[in-house]
């Protein structure tokens, strides 16, 4: 009786593990062939010159808020002084760091205390000094202030901000000298806009001079090299399609357009998540949708920002940790979405897509491994279909992470060389292996301990860019 | 598990998709490569082709038919036409006079493409619309062809055929094209970014006083956005509209972003009566903060004792934004500290501050601006 019922449960989660590998390889087909398709479109208008090449557009604050940063953070501000762009301002929030972020930055950039008092339009901890510097071709601001998390230094960023818009990057990125302009461009072709989001891909392997890539290639590190793959695939996945219908949830943290007074009017970035980057995409959606606000979140497939990618297992176990984390935290916060016809397809495709094969995925894709090992055990599947299931299944995740890959080298005509080819193939077949196998386990460990350090800093080891 | 051979089998097909995905891109940038090689003789042909005949020009000699000829036939191939593009550019940078003469006798080229585009998708009407724009061959009638070409190009739908097409037009010296492409613009409701029109209009090549004169005729048909563009332009091309703007702007049934549109022009180009007017602005406490805020930046091109005390009581406002921009348009005038003495010393902490930081970020810019000349 006892194995019959173990049958019955086994052959109903296979069933429904099944089905959800059917819907989600469906999903990645289809979103990556359409986004290889848009991004083609996107670069054949480029060729014709079908763009908006303005030579001033308007200025906007860029917003760097670090914790412990010495190490790039000098940098950081040295690539964002070679924008070609005319008018903006560096505003660094230094969220009372322990090393010698600030210090470093008075030095290097020359700056001097200035008295200067902050209205805060949105509530955070209070600055403890501000220092200025005019000696560059924009003015660059660092504000030390108590600390209080990621969220309350881009607040304190926000409140300190003169122009109407402002640009969030991560203190151990890098934007391409035409990122910003790239960036700023769709605000021009639709007054809807309210934010926007870049392209974040991996610094490791690539020379960066002037801004400029001098020397691309695919990081000799595998934890690294699979991370390339990963943020190739979820670009072209996610991003793209979301975009197609105004359904993007998240803008990455490491590089994002925002127009002020609406993040203002929803009250800035949340201190109590962890994933406040999508938690503030998400609020904005309900925001305007509740409100019948005309808005647009887009992606500027062509503004890039270069970001250094954790280069072992240990960094990237904390850093995949806490994206999980903050996914559930939006998703929890915001799930009247769930219940709300008048959020569209917000509701139907992006919040689904980010709950089921996002949110749950960890569990479905580990309990699915553990019923099938079940069910082999029990005699219920022969060695020949759980062997040619497992093969295919991998090699479908490989090859569609190849595709996803090629296709964004393609429209972007970069060149590869022989060795990066192989090393492409090769961190293909690892990820599919192993490395998805662990990141899912670590998703779903996320929760364990997880309230002793949901405000805490996410700190990886950082290294000095190729510069 | 009879579903699992299924599911199986939909990921075998799914797997041969991804496999064909890769085959495609690798065989496409295979084919595109080759077709670059194979290009190649083409384009020495057809640079060769546009070197003679603008050796001709230069020489005023009749162009050659026969590779004109040769060119016609080519033309509406993309590639032939960005190949032309490039050649042209780099003759322009050996002899612009010629080439620029040569690509005048090329018009006719242009004309047919027109024609061969126009149930084209919109990428390459964008792309001849860019053309016409680089190569300058707007005429000055608005019955020319290509003109009237672009202005129809200025309602598609597609906001880079738009704008190209508008670029196109600012090349000539036809103001009336200009008038026209914005008046249909207007009618068939194609919303336009005004910062791209105002910013747009400044690349007019001809007449600009002129060009104000024939939109502001015509003021009154456009919506606001396109109003406040237009006012941005004269602002920016410092025309003297002062007594006409200076009644929009006391008129409080204007649009509030014209007003605020008029105040900033203002700041450009005084107007002593306007200086008045925007003193009483600011000193308004029931305005809106914003009239208020820009009232006070504009103040900083009028300094006399009203506009100094009136900046100094708008440093006691109870908005931020006012009491920021009237401290920074107070250091601006270069107010002397015995005139400040009472803000420094007064009860005020708010405006003190303000104060003070401006100050400090002045003197600060200002021992920059000499070290940079030391320097040098």
């Amino acid at each position: 009786m006892f194995i019959e019922t173990a049958r019955a449960i086994l052959i109903s989660i296979g069933i429904f593990y099944s089905l959800y590998l059917f819907a989600y390889a469906t999903f990645l087909l289809v979103s990556v062939t359409i986004g290889a398709s848009e991004l083609y479109k996107s670069k054949q208008l480029n060729t014709l010159h079908n763009v908006i090449s303005h030579d001033y557009y308007f200025p906007v604050s860029i917003v760097v808020p670090g914790y412990n940063e010495e190490v790039t953070i000098c940098d950081t501000v040295h690539s964002l002084l070679n924008l070609d762009y005319r008018l903006y301002e560096i505003i660094v929030v230094d969220d009372g760091s322990k090393d010698n972020t600030s210090k470093l930055l008075i030095e290097e950039f020359k700056m001097t205390k200035v008295r200067r008092k902050i209205k805060k339009s949105i509530r955070c901890q209070d600055e403890e000094f501000i220092y200025e510097s005019y000696a560059y071709k924009v003015p660059i601001v660092l504000i030390r202030k108590k600390n209080g998390g990621k969220a309350d230094a881009l607040n304190m960023g926000i409140n300190a901000s003169r122009y109407p818009y402002f640009v969030c990057m991560d203190a151990d990125s890098m934007l391409q000298s035409d990122a910003l302009e790239r960036i700023v461009r769709p605000v021009l072709t639709d007054e809807n806009l309210i934010a926007c989001g870049g392209v974040i891909r991996i610094a490791n392997g690539v020379v960066l001079e002037n801004g400029k890539v001098k020397k691309y290639e695919m990081p000799d590190n595998m934890v690294a090299a699979m991370q390339v793959l990963e943020y190739e695939r979820s670009f072209l996945a996610s991003r793209i399609l979301f975009d197609m219908f105004n359904g993007s949830l998240i803008i990455s943290g490491a590089f994002g357009l925002f127009k002020k007074d609406m993040v203002i009017a929803v009250g800035g970035y949340d201190h109590t998540t962890m994933g406040e980057d999508m938690e503030l995409v998400v609020r904005l959606h309900v925001f305007c949708l509740k409100n019948q606000i005309p808005y647009t979140i887009k992606y500027a497939t062509d503004a890039v920002c270069w970001s250094q990618a954790p280069d072992n297992m240990r960094d990237l176990r904390k850093q995949r940790r806490r994206w999980h984390l903050g996914l559930y935290q939006s998703l929890t916060k915001h799930k009247q979405i769930l219940f709300s016809s008048k959020f569209g397809l917000v509701r139907t495709v992006s919040y689904m897509y980010f709950l089921i094969f996002e949110l749950l995925s960890p569990y479905i894709e580990i309990f699915g491994i553990l019923s099938v090992i079940a069910m082999f055990l029990l005699g219920m599947v022969t060695t020949r279909v759980a062997i040619a299931y497992t093969i295919i299944s991998l090699l479908y995740g490989a090859v569609l992470t190849l595709s996803a890959f090629f296709s964004r080298i393609h429209t972007q005509s970069i060149r590869l060389t022989a060795k990066d080819v192989w090393k492409a193939i090769g961190a293909c077949i690892f990820e599919n292996i192993g490395f998805r196998v662990i990141l899912a386990y670590t998703r779903m460990v996320a929760f364990v301990g997880y309230k002793k350090k949901k405000l805490q800093w996410g700190k990886i080891k950082r290294v000095k860019f190729n510069r | 598990m009879a579903n699992e051979v299924r599911i199986d089998l939909i990921l075998i097909i799914y797997t041969a998709i991804c496999v064909m995905m890769i085959c495609f891109n690798t065989v496409f940038l295979l084919y595109l490569r080759y077709r670059d090689f194979i290009f190649k003789d083409k384009r020495e042909k057809i640079r060769q082709a546009i070197k003679d005949q603008i050796e001709l020009v230069s020489k005023n000699e009749e162009i050659d038919k026969q590779k004109q000829q040769y060119l016609y036939r080519n033309f509406t191939k993309i590639r032939f036409l960005k190949a032309f593009h490039e050649i042209v550019k780099e003759q322009a940078a050996v002899d612009y006079e010629s080439t620029f003469t040569y690509l005048k006798l090329c018009k006719p080229l242009f004309e047919y493409l027109i024609i061969e585009f126009d149930n084209k998708e919109n990428s390459k009407k964008g792309y001849l619309a860019f053309l016409v724009g680089e190569f300058k061959l707007c005429d000055e009638t608005v019955y020319d062809f290509i003109v009237s070409a672009m202005i129809s190009y200025t309602t598609n739908k597609s906001v880079y055929v738009r704008q190209n097409a508008l670029h196109a037009l600012y090349t000539s010296d036809n103001g009336e094209a200009i008038l026209t492409a914005m008046l249909r613009m207007q009618e068939m409701k194609i919303k336009h970014n005004n910062k791209l029109i105002s910013d747009g209009l400044m690349l007019f090549h001809g007449d600009r006083a002129r060009l104000a004169s024939l939109l502001w005729k015509e003021y009154s048909r456009f919506d606001v956005s396109t109003r406040v563009a237009i006012i941005n332009f004269i602002r920016m091309s410092t025309l003297d509209y002062s007594e006409k703007f200076l009644k929009l702007l006391k008129d409080e049934h204007s649009h509030k972003e014209i007003r605020l549109a008029i105040i900033r022009y203002f700041g450009r180009m005084t107007y002593a009566p306007a200086g008045q007017y925007l003193v009483e602005l600011l000193r308004q406490k029931n305005a809106e903060w914003e009239y208020r805020a820009i009232a006070a930046t504009s103040l900083a091109s009028y300094k006399n004792d009203e506009t100094v005390n009136a900046l100094k009581e708008a440093l006691t406002s109870d908005n931020w934004y006012v009491r920021f921009n009237a401290s920074e348009s107070l250091v601006e005038l270069d107010v002397e500290y015995v005139d400040l003495v009472d803000i420094y010393n007064g009860p005020d902490r708010y405006a003190r501050e303000i104060l003070e930081y401006k100050m400090e970020t002045e003197r600060l810019k200002r021992k920059t601006r000499k070290e940079k000349r030391d320097v040098y």
